[in-house]
């Protein structure tokens, strides 16, 4: 990464807290020990002082062997504040490689039954199946049959049926940036030239961003300050992106595809906010509005 | 125990190597005993401006490379006692040293001086990091104009995010009150306002400067030099003196600018 640049990966927290479309996910950190997880998950639902009590969650174990009646003590944890169990998310179990599409949800407990019907439809589809291609496996979850489950597990927990859903490494890591899409990151200093800021997701910054600098977003570009760098909003393909500064004095400005630049001399500096968005197959800036409706 | 303060720029012929002969001196003339070192290996210049070129023997390669003692390296100036330059090689290049050799030979400098000035090349490679290795402060050269201010504000971002210099400090060098009243230079607020680092102070355009750099004889000698002045009030400042800033402009509201760019209240 540039020397100048920024890197976000809040490495030390091992219980992380994510907001998606589908709600909340705690993503547990893939090499912690699983008592400290558990210690870790209860303290940041202490910490949250109510605001996480009664919402569905589903947690991302990362790759893990499942040992029995963690999944109950995940659901213990939980639901000691009211919290709901909705589903497990899990990564390849280490000693098994995958290939092939494979999709599927599996059930433990009381529906293994059930499960085992559909893990066995689905093991013959695998049969089938080439090995995938990259593009294959990121779109993939594996499945499991319920009886391997049950296997790894033990005896099956008493009330258990939170579905577990497996997938491959590398679409973990395509659903980090999934999550992310909806993520806002909140960058509270001046972006100076030769710094870059990028993210998946929305970017607001407290602060400059000088020429010279550069900021990539997957979402939304927000800066509280006076914009004069390089802005890409919607980097992955989002043509309803926009961005927004105080003052909007960029020198290059992207859009998905779209690309513009400052209009050529003096343009007078209106000092007020503005915001730049593609319509009708064209860039434009105009005066922010609040409560603007851009659908 | 002394300062270790590298003058950087990024952008080349901004005026560091005259900035760092011109504050040396200064605070040489107060009696702080200072060490001026020339980082800029294959196209040293400070010897020059400092008027010691013919009295070199070994350099800067020759002391981290252990061809010498640092004793038999410091060319000390005649003018003033407490004042010495290592200069740098010329017939080598940039990799001759490296930031970790760097870093040593500061630390062994400042244990005799209150003072050393590290002259830093244009850039931000090698040059740039080793100059940056050894120090604790760093005073950022501009001058008024769009490019050299961009690079400057590459530099700043570059010692805050890789270095424990936080805080540079700047000095506005060149500057032209005419041009920036016909709204032709960049003026103070818009320097400022683009690299927001503390301003240590402004250096006018004065050509008593390439006569002063030519002859060896720093401007801060020459009574009668504006830029002098200039360079003598900066080095009051740096030892934590409060010092008006000159009246630049001969106007009122320009002092005002600067008092609200400090903080002061406006008269």
């Amino acid at each position: 990464m540039d020397t100048g640049g920024i890197t976000y990966s809040g490495m030390d927290e091992i219980v992380k807290i994510k907001g998606t479309r589908e709600g909340l996910t705690v993503l547990l950190d893939e090499s912690a020990d699983f008592q400290d997880l558990l210690r870790r998950l209860a303290q940041r639902i202490a910490d949250s002082n109510g605001f996480l009590d009664g919402s569905a969650v589903s947690i991302d174990v990362g790759p893990r062997d499942l040992q029995p009646g963690q999944i109950s003590s995940l659901r213990d944890t939980l639901a000691g504040n009211n919290m709901v169990l909705r589903r497990i998310i899990a990564g390849p179990r280490p000693r098994r490689a995958l290939d092939g599409d494979t999709r599927g949800v599996e059930t433990v407990g009381q529906q293994a039954a059930q499960a085992g019907f559909v893990s066995r439809r689905k093991r013959k589809r695998k049969r089938g199946q080439t090995a995938g291609g990259v593009a294959a496996e990121e779109a993939s979850a594996a499945v499991e049959t319920a009886e391997d489950r049950a296997g790894a597990m033990g005896k099956h927990d008493e009330g258990e049926d939170i579905p577990v859903i497996r997938y491959s490494l590398t679409t973990r890591q395509l659903r980090a940036d999934v999550v992310s899409e909806e993520q806002t990151i909140l960058v509270q200093r001046t972006i100076r030239s030769g710094q870059q800021v990028f993210y998946p997701g929305n970017v607001v910054i407290l602060g400059d961003v000088n020429p010279g600098g550069e900021v990539v977003a997957g979402g939304n570009i927000i800066v509280m300050g006076v914009f004069r760098g390089v802005a890409h909003a919607g980097a992955m393909g989002d043509k309803q992106a926009i961005v927004a500064a105080l003052r909007l004095e960029p020198s290059q400005l992207r859009i998905a595809g779209y690309i513009t630049r400052a209009p050529e001399g003096d343009f007078s500096t209106l000092k007020q906010p503005e915001i730049a968005r593609v319509q009708d197959g064209v860039v434009i800036i105009e005066q922010y509005q609040p409560g603007f409706d851009r659908h | 125990m002394g300062e270790v303060l590298v003058v950087t720029s990024g952008k080349g012929g901004v005026g560091k190597t005259t900035t760092t002969a011109n504050l040396g001196t200064a605070l040489a003339m107060m009696g702080f005993r200072v060490i001026l070192l020339d980082t800029d290996i294959g196209l040293r210049n400070l010897d020059v401006v400092m008027g010691l070129e013919n009295r070199i023997v070994y350099d800067l390669v020759d002391v981290t490379s252990g061809r010498c003692r640092l004793k038999q390296a410091l060319i000390r100036d005649r003018r003033f006692e407490s004042l010495s330059l290592l200069p740098a090689a010329q017939t080598k290049d940039k990799t001759a040293v490296s930031p970790e050799q760097m870093k040593t030979l500061c630390e062994e400098l400042r244990q005799d001086a209150d003072y050393v000035l590290v002259d830093c090349p244009a850039g931000i490679e090698q040059g740039f990091k080793n100059a940056i290795a050894g120090a604790n402060q760093a005073l950022i050269v501009t001058t008024p104009e769009v490019a050299a201010v961009r690079d400057a504000d590459r530099i700043i971002g570059l010692l805050q995010a890789d270095t424990e210099m936080r805080h540079p400090k700047l000095i506005l060098n060149r500057y032209r009150p005419q041009m920036v009243k016909r709204g032709d230079m960049l003026d103070v607020e818009d320097v400022n306002e683009h690299l927001a680092i503390e301003l240590l102070g402004i250096v006018p355009e004065d050509e008593s400067i390439i006569i002063s750099t030519n002859k060896g004889e720093p401007a801060v000698l020459n009574v009668n030099s504006r830029a002098g002045e200039a360079y003598r009030n900066i080095s009051r400042r740096i030892m934590g003196e409060e010092v008006p800033f000159m009246d630049i402009e001969g106007n009122g509201t320009f002092m005002n600018r600067i008092r609200r760019l400090l903080g002061l209240r406006t008269g």
